[in-house]
């Protein structure tokens, strides 16, 4: 591994910490988008279910693909 | 389809190019090695997960100038990718996927609420990524000089700006290409699923006869030329048969092509047509929030990709997995898409 000049230094540990802090802030944030997500869809499905703005029914311009 | 909506995809095609043109240079300028990395993967992850966050908030706040955002993003990261300390690299990659994620969202929400209904001005502006990530790779490997990237950012400010009021409409039409005897949640799922397991596919694609630079070319010129054509096809003979199409007729292609570059290219052009009907789908449950359903493609899209950056198979593996995975598409998207309306032009 090229981290052989920082084991030397001793600096090796402190590397792999920085690495699996990183690797762990990483997870945490991609859970969190998840999260947040899945928060606005659902929030999209029940304004969807209840019909919670009559002005955008009028304008669309229903079409099938 | 008026020609509103043709001029907005074609607008944010050439927006696209221009962004993964950019992208791809600074990506593949310092690191020329396809996905590798840690920088691919922070990359792809900034770029591809927090799009439908960035949709939904510009749907909610539609003044802020979004679409110079991006590019002004885009440009600053070009100093720290370009300066001689590796971990500013990362910081600059980060703004980069960022301004990235925001132009696509734009062009999302754009084409879509410019649409009409019609898939195809949405599948135009995807189509453009690809053209422009070809263009932009070459251009890193080879080590052009940075100063060719002032073109592309300064032509996706003004097409984008150009483009501004299609992305601040108030209202968006509608798509209607699922049945409606299943719940909605259930539609985005597939849609997640499908377009996950089609990510992973893109990349075990045999191709060993790509050696030459054209090929490259022609290869990325294929995918966008059926990306756009998918779009074309689902207006015109639906979204159940374009689908068919892009899932079972690509399979032999996909697999007897990894010698021929002729038999390839047809598979990864069915193959390709797929991508709008997934965007679709969302939209068609999603209807108030395009930015959201494109967002769900994009997360699939990375989730797909993912596994890419830890494991590869070998061609036997990947010939198993291109046909079960297609075989899955096609049955996911078999039932959860509606049968075809005709429509005119």
């Amino acid at each position: 591994m090229e981290n052989y000049m920082l084991l030397d230094m001793g600096l090796g540990g402190l590397v792999m910490v920085a690495g699996g802090l990183a690797v762990i802030a990483f997870l945490l944030t991609g859970i969190c988008l998840l999260a947040k997500s899945i928060g606005v869809i659902r929030r999209e499905l029940k304004n969807e279910e209840a019909g919670a703005d009559p002005g955008n029914d009028s304008d669309h311009d229903g079409k099938s693909v | 389809m008026g020609n509103r909506s043709e001029l907005t995809g074609i607008k944010y095609f050439f927006v696209h190019a221009c962004v993964e043109c950019v992208c791809f240079y600074l990506l593949r300028v310092h690191y020329p090695l396809m996905l590798s990395g840690a920088i691919a993967l922070i990359y792809d992850f900034f770029a591809f997960l927090p799009q439908g966050l960035i949709g939904d908030f510009i749907i909610r706040h539609k003044k802020l100038p979004y679409e110079t955002i991006g590019n002004l993003l885009m440009l600053i990261s070009i100093l720290p990718i370009a300066s001689s300390v590796k971990l500013l690299h990362i910081f600059g990659y980060v703004l980069l996927a960022v301004g990235n994620a925001i132009l696509h969202e734009c062009g999302a929400i754009a084409t879509v609420a410019d649409s009409e209904g019609h898939i195809f001005p949405p599948a135009l502006f995807v189509a453009g990524g690809s053209f422009g990530l070809v263009i932009g790779q070459t251009l890193g490997v080879c080590q052009a000089s940075p100063l060719i990237l002032i073109l592309p950012l300064i032509l996706s400010e003004l097409l984008s700006v150009s483009a501004k009021a299609s992305l601040r409409k108030e209202s968006y039409p509608h798509f209607e290409c699922i049945p409606k005897n299943i719940s909605p949640a259930w539609i985005l799922l597939i849609a997640f699923i499908v377009t996950t397991v089609r990510s992973f596919i893109g990349y075990a694609i045999p191709i060993s006869w790509n050696k030459e630079l054209w090929q490259s070319f022609f290869l990325f010129f294929i995918m966008g030329t059926g990306k756009a054509l998918g779009g074309f096809m689902a207006d015109r003979i639906g979204a159940r048969k374009t689908a068919a199409i892009g899932t079972l007729a690509a399979v032999p292609f996909l697999l007897f092509g990894d010698r021929v570059m002729v038999v390839s290219c047809i598979g990864v052009f069915f193959f390709s047509m797929t991508m709008s009907i997934t965007f679709a789908m969302c939209l068609s449950v999603l209807k108030r929030n395009p930015g959201m359903a494109f967002g769900i493609t994009t997360a699939a899209l990375f989730l797909g990709l993912l596994p890419v950056f830890f494991v590869r198979f070998g061609f036997e593996v990947n010939a198993v997995l291109i046909v079960v995975f297609s075989l899955v598409s096609y049955v996911l998207l078999r039932i959860s898409l509606a049968e075809a309306k005709l429509r005119d032009g």
